[in-house]
């Protein structure tokens, strides 16, 4: 299992804004979400984890808002803002280009 | 990052900044939620809950990490750290009060006299004048190579060929500045008036404030004769801000009022805007000069000013000027030749003089300021020293040394702010009363202000400042690494060499400056004394001084003016307490008076009139020597023998007797007078007068003709009445007594010779004050540093001076030892201070009188001083070592 620690930032970053663009979401959440989707493949540590949402929400990507979860509880959820929806798409763009270019190269026969 | 993003990140810093607490405890929540998930999620796949929690916390990694992590990433951390380091630096500032304000003081004396200097240096060396394109403003002499004049007025006839014929000036004025009575409302006052050529306010660009300026017709018509007296009706004058607030109020209905100048009926038609001072700080009134038709060309007395023409540089102007000169010398060669003209930019003419000491006296506040800093940053090495175990610790516990270095330096930039502001409070004070008192001897200090390239040195310096102060003690005192000074954990643990080394070396650095002061303060001061031991030739003390000129409309001939002195010189002489008056054209050191001179010869020698000595000439009543206490030293003076009818005498002083008949006794010759268009005459010389210095105690003394007031009953006299005592309570009296002569002739002025004399003298007193309070303050500022560091070099070394006492040594040699140590320093200091001096004190120059830049008397004696402060520096601490208890010693951590 590769462990996110080995993605790059912007990676992360970029996972972590589609997770919460789909709804709203708080930290534990958002790691839960990440962790199902990919099969435990992609694992934020929860070391990184609340650094980079803390990050992305200084930079106005992403917004938050106090709500009490069903258990009773009050959690910080996270969600996108108009700018964080544009990085998103901008992002993602440059994702599909980056791994087409390195799936081509993988493909490469053998002569 | 755009637009879109600011509206989301703004109020988040905001918030991170101002709620810190309330963000805190969200962030505190936050990671708690998300724990305690983590920790139901390992409950529910069969974690005890204990160790469900506590694996929880480890994937966290640490709560309060986490937490520092995120606050980071809100970008405001510096913020807090900036607010945290300065209410700590203000707590520590208040801890030792003692400590704070002797540094606040000297910070502020140092930061506030540099900025006070600098904003006199910047508003009267380098800031243009008030005038618009003042670059291209220039005064305008005449020169004459062959007979030495150097600088010299211009005449109105070669002003109006100038402006025909030179295209090189866009104005090209003149103006001469005389007292004159105005009368407004019963009121009679002498007030200074520049009559001024039609150009004068077109070349400086500055117009009336209210009213409007002369027009060319007012000031065609304008002519006066050749006593300076104006002809023709209808006059118009433009008066100053100042006069119009103070003798008319300030009401806009002064226009078209009327007043009379001299007994003529004059119309106010304006009022320059406030400021406005040209050609002198004292001149209140302007009338047009008209130039006529044929102005001689020969009077060189009128003031000549002009403004370069766009697309010429001064020095094209003046090669074009001297061209022009040129042909005038040529086209009339009586009047003009050999003379040329001379362009002087007017910033110069204007500054020149007081340059040199500004620059200097701005020196020496430098080298106040860096010795305040010095011993500011002393005594913050002081301090530090003792939080020395205390940084250690913190180093250990994993605080970064650019933290605590940021701390430091924090800290000081606090005291030195503070100590700034109170500097700058302390030197806008300062220039405010420059600006009222607006003392004689500096030039344009009505312009002095604080201006905002002040505002940025002042904030250069402080922050110089509080980085020399700070950032030294606290690279000391985090270089002490941990080992040693938590082993030694002295109370007054210094700790480190490389502190000790710093600290020998800023007392050595505030000892050579203070040295440096010292020296100077003493050469001015010697050149001061030397100064005012001059014989002047002249007795200036109990002397009063009154010029009185007598209005030619009204004093119309030769018998009238002699009468007119004959009973003001009676009745002054009749006042209690006066014991003699006599009158002179020109007195010592009276700036006031018709001052000329002509070129005089032995009869039967006929020397060319570009050789022929040049001699002042004097006009004088029979008791004016006696009165000045001059002596004549061979003959006779004038008196009552000498009549309109009888022979024509004169009298010459030493200087030119010597020069003329050299050997001889030069009593019964004949002396030759050139009047040059009106002739030359012979005086028969009946006596010589002793010389005097008569520009000032630093001039040298001129050769002088003197002829009987009786001969030459001129109507411009200045009266000197020598009293018994203190002449000042006799002011009123005499002011009265020249009323009662003629109640429209006020006297211009009535002031003791001693202050005029002194006014001559007053830069350089000034100079020398202020040079000998920098060097006291120096000196005293040396000492503490002394003191301080011998202070802290016995407590450190206390153990090891307790053990020499316990084996036996005796009180005379730990006395010597510590003596020794610190005399070390102040001669270390003393050193390399002489070397400074003997390079800077060439800097002084003129400044200096009858001294050399490396007087050894002066270079000597500053030495005894500084070893004797020394010395005394050293006496407590040492003392303290004697006393130093052998037990109590060993017992000492």
């Amino acid at each position: 299992m590769s462990k996110p620690s080995d993605l790059v930032q912007g990676t992360l970053d970029m996972l972590l804004l589609k997770i919460v663009a789909l709804e709203p979401m708080n930290g534990f959440a958002v790691s839960q979400r990440l962790k199902q989707v990919s099969s435990d493949v992609l694992q934020a540590s929860d070391g990184s984890l609340y650094p980079a949402l803390h990050k992305l929400e200084q930079e106005g990507w992403i917004k938050a808002e106090w709500r009490t979860t069903e258990n009773g509880r009050r959690a910080k959820f996270y969600s996108l803002t108009r700018p964080g929806r544009k990085k998103l798409a901008d992002e993602t763009g440059n994702w599909g280009r980056l791994s087409a270019a390195i799936s081509r190269v993988v493909r490469m026969k053998e002569v | 990052m755009r637009p879109s993003q600011w509206l989301y990140t703004i109020p988040l810093r905001l918030r991170s900044l101002f709620r810190r607490h309330q963000v805190d405890q969200e962030l505190e929540e936050e990671l708690s939620y998300h724990i305690q998930e983590k920790t139901d999620e390992y409950v529910s796949k069969g974690l005890d809950p204990v160790e469900a929690r506590r694996q929880a916390m480890l994937d966290m990694e640490g709560i309060d990490r986490r937490k520092e992590e995120c606050l980071e990433m809100r970008k405001v951390g510096w913020i807090h750290d900036l607010a945290q380091d300065l209410r700590y630096g203000a707590r520590t500032l208040r801890k030792s009060p003692g400590f704070t304000v002797v540094a606040l003081l000297t910070l502020a004396l140092g930061i506030g006299g540099t900025t006070a200097l600098f904003s006199v240096v910047d508003s009267v060396l380098l800031r243009p004048l008030p005038y618009p394109d003042p670059q291209h403003l220039v005064r305008v002499f005449d020169a004459n190579r062959e007979r030495g004049v150097v600088k010299s007025g211009v005449s109105l006839g070669n002003l109006m060929e100038w402006r025909r014929r030179t295209s090189a000036f866009s104005a090209l004025a003149g103006w001469y500045v005389m007292g004159r009575t105005l009368r407004a409302d019963q009121d009679a006052q002498v007030m200074r008036v520049a009559q001024v050529t039609e150009d004068f306010f077109p070349a400086l660009r500055v117009y009336p404030a209210i009213g409007r300026v002369f027009t060319p017709e007012e000031v065609a018509r304008s002519e006066f004769n050749r006593a300076n007296a104006p002809l023709g009706t209808d006059l118009v004058a433009l008066i100053s801000d100042r006069l119009w607030r103070s003798r008319f109020g300030g009401d806009a209905a002064v226009l078209n009022r009327g007043i009379s100048l001299d007994r003529r009926p004059v119309r106010i038609i304006g009022v320059m805007p406030q400021g406005f001072t040209f050609p002198s700080g004292d001149v209140d009134l302007w009338i047009p000069w008209g130039l006529g038709d044929d102005p001689p060309k020969d009077q060189r007395y009128v003031e000549g000013m002009a403004r370069v023409a766009d697309g010429y540089t001064i020095a094209q102007a003046e090669t074009a000027l001297a061209a022009t000169a040129a042909h005038l010398a040529e086209e009339f060669p009586e009047q003009d030749k050999g003379w040329s003209a001379r362009l002087v930019p007017l910033h110069e003419d204007v500054t020149g003089a007081s340059r040199q000491a500004l620059w200097l006296l701005f020196g020496a506040v430098l080298c106040l300021l860096l010795i305040g800093c010095a011993n500011v940053a002393h005594l913050q090495l002081i301090r530090a020293s003792r939080y020395t175990r205390e940084t250690a610790v913190r180093l250990a516990l994993g605080a970064s040394p650019g933290r605590l270095l940021r701390q430091f330096a924090t800290e000081s930039l606090l005291l030195c702010a503070c100590g700034g502001l109170g500097g700058v409070l302390l030197a806008t004070g300062a220039l405010e009363w420059i600006r009222r008192a607006r003392p004689a001897q500096l030039p344009r200090s009505e312009e002095v202000s604080v201006q905002f390239p002040v505002l940025l040195f002042a904030a250069a310096v402080i922050v110089l400042a509080s980085l020399a102060t700070g950032i030294a003690p606290a690279l000391g005192a985090i270089r002490n690494q941990l080992a040693p000074s938590l082993a030694e954990g002295g109370r007054s643990g210094v700790g480190g060499r490389a502190t000790q080394r710093l600290r020998n070396a800023l007392v050595i650095a505030e000892t050579a400056a203070a040295v440096l002061l010292l020296v100077s303060a003493g050469l001015l001061g010697r050149s001061f004394a030397r100064l005012w031991a001059v014989d002047p030739g002249f007795s200036y003390q109990n002397v009063l001084v009154l010029p009185v000129f007598l209005d030619s409309s009204e004093y119309t001939s030769g018998a009238k003016s002699r009468a007119y002195y004959a009973q003001l010189t009676a009745k002054l002489a009749a006042l209690p307490g006066v014991v003699s008056v006599g009158g002179a054209t020109t007195l010592p050191a009276s700036p006031l008076g018709p001052d000329f001179e002509r070129p005089v010869w032995a009869e039967g020698t006929a020397p060319a009139p570009a050789e022929a000595l040049r001699a002042d000439v004097r006009i004088v009543t029979p008791d004016y020597l006696r009165t000045l206490g001059t002596p004549v030293v061979r003959g006779r003076g004038f008196g009552f023998e000498d009549t309109p009818d009888s022979e024509r005498v004169t009298l010459v002083n030493e200087k030119l007797a010597a020069q003329t008949w050299p050997g001889e006794d030069p009593v019964g010759k004949q002396l030759v007078v050139d009047y040059s268009t009106a002739g030359t005459y012979p005086y028969q010389v009946v006596g010589v007068v002793r010389n005097v210095r008569f520009y000032g105690l630093r001039s040298e003394p001129q050769p002088e003709i003197f002829f009987p007031h009786a001969q030459k009953p001129y109507l411009v006299m200045n009266i000197a009445l020598r009293t018994h005592g203190d002449p000042r309570p006799l002011i009123p009296a005499v002011r009265r007594a020249v009323l009662e002569v003629d109640p429209a002739q006020p006297p211009q002025s009535v002031r003791p010779l001693e202050e005029l004399v002194g006014d001559t003298v007053a830069q350089d007193q000034i100079a020398t004050s202020l040079f000998a309070s920098f060097s006291a303050v120096a000196l005293f500022l040396a000492m503490l540093g002394i003191y301080g560091v011998m202070s802290c070099q016995v407590g450190q070394r206390t153990n090891e001076i307790g053990i020499r006492i316990a084996l036996g040594a005796q009180s005379g040699r730990i006395f010597r030892l510590v003596v020794g140590q610190g005399m070390t320093l102040t001669l270390a200091g003393l050193a390399v201070g002489v070397l400074c001096a003997a390079a800077a004190t060439r800097l002084l120059g003129k400044l200096l009188f009858g001294v050399t830049a490396h007087d050894p008397a002066t270079f000597i004696a500053t030495a005894a001083l500084l070893s004797a402060t020394g010395l005394v520096a050293c006496w407590i601490p040492a003392r303290r070592a004697v006393r130093i208890d052998p037990l109590a010693a060993l017992r000492h951590e």
